[in-house]
């Protein structure tokens, strides 16, 4: 009797409890479900902001924080196809009169009609890049409102490299439609290729070994020393003497602060100041970059010795500059000079000891690194096929 | 630790649904936290690009004349015995009233190639003749006046050239002022080229030894034969320090013939591209000999090899 009315006592209370509890549990459910949807909506944000895949239109993602957008101008995308297939993420952009801006820029240029000088912006046959080129990238900022504010300019340099599909030892031609091979000018077959982006050691080595050319797959580790060479190689500059290149390239490399002259933390980087009132205005941002030719251009401090073929990157008498390139050089010597066999243990003290002494340096030891320089120049050129400099704009923390 | 023993005592005391929950509000609250300030990472910055293609490093061309290809520069016979010419009108040379025998033979060749400040010129040559090798510096000229003013009316600094039609299937290196014509029949090349010769390059021998040679009736042991026994000095490749030849080219080998060693010539020559960053630069090379030390009646005939290589230093 007393186990029944207990049970009858239960369910009754488990009837009014039940409700409460249902309400509880729905609003327990619908609490989750509303953070639910908002952490998916913000992954989906996120996603598209960063996304390598997006098809069609996608969505332009414009974020409200910064407080200005940047653009560019020109008639032409250099290599529209390769970097409109390999990195999806830049985009055309929205035309602004003669401007285009986006978040993620595809940028332009001007052709230039000079068949007397190695341009790379020539309009017709424009040259590939080789060691000594060099050129300058068309970004704008334009302010939001007439703040006045400090925007971080950080480059970055991405290799890719080109190589043959494989069918075990044969190399797969490209085919047409009814699988024929594909002949080129000559009446030859053509190897059909593909363009990897040069990460890292193990995902290059994959890519290579899906491709089936087991070549490129075992040399994995010497593709991304050649992509780390030419990120060492080209350097850039914040100033162009605009006097015919003479004497000197570039003033202002962007290796150290031009406030206090220090080299900067991070290579590749600097801070520039927008002025206030600037609301709307296409406010040009100046990079220049060089694939310096020669160590002499970057390293020697005058050309007495006349080792150094060819003008120097920065101006003699710019002695902050050359020294913070100094700097670059020492820290960087493995991003810089390939190994080197006749400087193994001795190879780091030369390295600083030679760009170090301004007026003492050794011939021997001087022409050493010099190999070692081209040695790294000969490495990009037989692996490196394209290479893209990435230009990120952010404000400055400071 | 006994508030842990404790919560995850309550926490197994539970019910299943009750865990559930607790273990989801748990997970959305922390991906919560974690992704707003992912999605303010990530469009915190702007980005731009521009994608460059890399060149293939150009290798230097070592060519004829003309930059025509290799079968065209031609070693012949060099015969002593030969009267000299005149290198423009092919008469032979008279001095004092007698033709004179040649002094010397000449060779042009070419190296050209791109993106090049500097480059090593090495060449490499036996001495089973006992000839002197030397390279000078040469200008091209089509017009016959042209190369005379430049050797300063010295005809024995010219060397003429015929071109061949298309000679050209090796090298397409154009430089400005040089270019090459080679699409017979319509545009044919010069009927004829002049080469005059110029400084001598800078170089030395890497590794010169003067030590008694042998003459032609030597058996390699070091035997003479009879008869001539003229005993002249004549730089023979070194041997090494325990008198015996190059272990990596001849390994343990002692009966190398002494003629048969190379001697190696290097230097270093500059070079100034044109707005193309193409270069041309023309050498002759001069292989004389001394003309006291050649016996003209019992010339023997022996062979050498010549090699030359390039390698770009800046």
């Amino acid at each position: 009797m007393k186990e029944d009315n207990n049970k009858k006592n239960n369910a009754v209370l488990s009837q009014t409890e039940l409700g409460r509890m249902r309400r509880l549990s729905l609003i327990k459910i619908g609490t989750m479900l509303v953070f639910l949807a908002i952490i998916l909506v913000i992954g989906a944000l996120g996603w598209f902001t960063m996304s390598r895949e997006v098809e069609g239109e996608g969505m332009q993602m414009t974020s409200s924080d910064l407080p200005f957008e940047i653009a560019t101008k020109g008639e032409i995308i250099r290599n529209q196809d390769v970097i409109s297939s390999k990195k999806t993420e830049y985009k055309i952009g929205t035309p602004s009169g003669e401007y285009y801006k986006d978040d993620s820029l595809l940028l332009r240029f001007d052709p230039v009609d000079d068949p007397t000088t190695p341009n790379v912006n020539e309009e017709l046959n424009p040259p590939d890049i080789a060691p000594g080129g060099s050129g300058s990238l068309n970004l704008y900022i334009v302010p939001k409102n007439n703040d006045s504010f400090n925007v971080k300019i950080t480059l970055n340099v991405i290799a890719f490299a080109e190589f043959e599909k494989k069918n075990g030892n044969a190399t797969v031609y490209k085919k047409d439609e009814n699988n024929q091979n594909i002949l080129d000018a000559a009446g030859n077959p053509i190897p059909d290729t593909v363009l990897v982006e040069i990460t890292n050691t193990s995902d290059f080595a994959d890519a290579a070994t899906n491709a089936g050319n087991t070549t490129v797959a075992a040399d994995a580790a010497n593709y991304v020393k050649a992509a780390s060479y030419l990120k060492g190689h080209i350097l850039f500059f914040g100033e162009q003497n605009q006097n015919n290149n003479s004497a000197y390239y570039y003033a202002d490399p962007l290796y150290y602060s031009a406030s206090n002259g220090q080299p900067v933390q991070q290579a590749r980087t600097k801070i520039i100041t927008i002025e206030a009132s600037n609301k709307d205005q296409m406010i040009p941002i100046p990079i220049y970059w060089m694939w310096t030719n020669t160590l002499g251009q970057i390293a020697l401090p005058d050309n007495v010795s006349e080792k150094r073929n060819g003008l120097p990157v920065l101006s003699d008498s710019n002695a902050v500059g050359k020294n913070a390139l100094k700097e670059y050089l020492k820290s960087n010597r493995a991003e810089i000079f390939a190994n080197n066999s006749n400087n193994t243990s001795g190879y780091i003290d030369i390295v600083t000891a030679h760009v170090d002494s301004a007026t003492n340096f050794d011939t021997v030891a001087f022409k050493d690194l010099s190999d070692g320089y081209n040695q790294a120049d000969y490495e990009i050129g037989t692996k490196i096929s394209y290479f893209l400099i990435e230009v990120s704009v952010g404000l400055d923390e400071q | 630790m006994k508030n842990i023993k404790q919560h995850l005592q309550q926490f197994r005391e539970m019910s299943l649904s009750r865990k559930v929950q607790l273990v989801s509000a748990g997970v959305l609250t922390i991906g919560l936290m974690t992704a707003i300030p992912v999605y303010a990472w990530f469009t915190n910055q702007k980005k731009a690009a521009e994608m460059f293609k890399v060149e293939y490093p150009n290798s230097l061309y070592i060519n004829a004349a003309y930059r025509e290809d290799q079968k065209y520069f031609e070693f012949d016979a060099i015969n002593i015995n030969d009267y000299a010419k005149d290198p423009l009108t092919g008469s032979k040379i008279i001095k004092s009233g007698e033709p004179v025998f040649v002094e010397k033979y000449s060779y042009v060749f070419s190296v050209s190639g791109s993106s090049t400040n500097e480059f090593v010129l090495q060449m490499a040559h036996t001495n089973n003749n006992k000839f002197t090798y030397k390279i000078y510096d040469a200008k091209q000229f089509d017009d016959v006046d042209d190369a005379k003013s430049e050797a300063n009316n010295d005809t024995s600094k010219i060397i003429k050239y015929t071109p061949n039609p298309c000679g050209h299937t090796e090298n397409p290196i154009q430089v400005d002022g040089d270019t090459y014509v080679d699409a017979p029949p319509e545009n044919l090349p010069p009927t004829a080229l002049y080469y005059v010769k110029g400084n001598a390059i800078d170089g030395t021998y890497r590794n010169p030894k003067i030590v008694t040679p042998v003459n032609a009736g030597n058996d390699g042991e070091g035997n003479n034969g009879e008869g001539n026994e003229e005993e002249t000095t004549v730089k023979l490749a070194e041997k090494d320090t325990n008198e015996s030849f190059y272990f990596n080219t001849y390994g343990d080998n002692l009966k190398v013939d002494d003629r048969a060693v190379p001697l190696y010539w290097q230097g270093n020559v500059s070079v100034t591209t044109d707005a193309n960053k193409n270069f041309c630069k023309y050498f002759i090379l001069e292989v004389s000999w001394d003309e006291d030390e050649q016996d003209h009646q019992l010339a023997s005939k022996e062979t050498d090899m010549v090699y030359f290589s390039v390698k770009r230093i800046s």
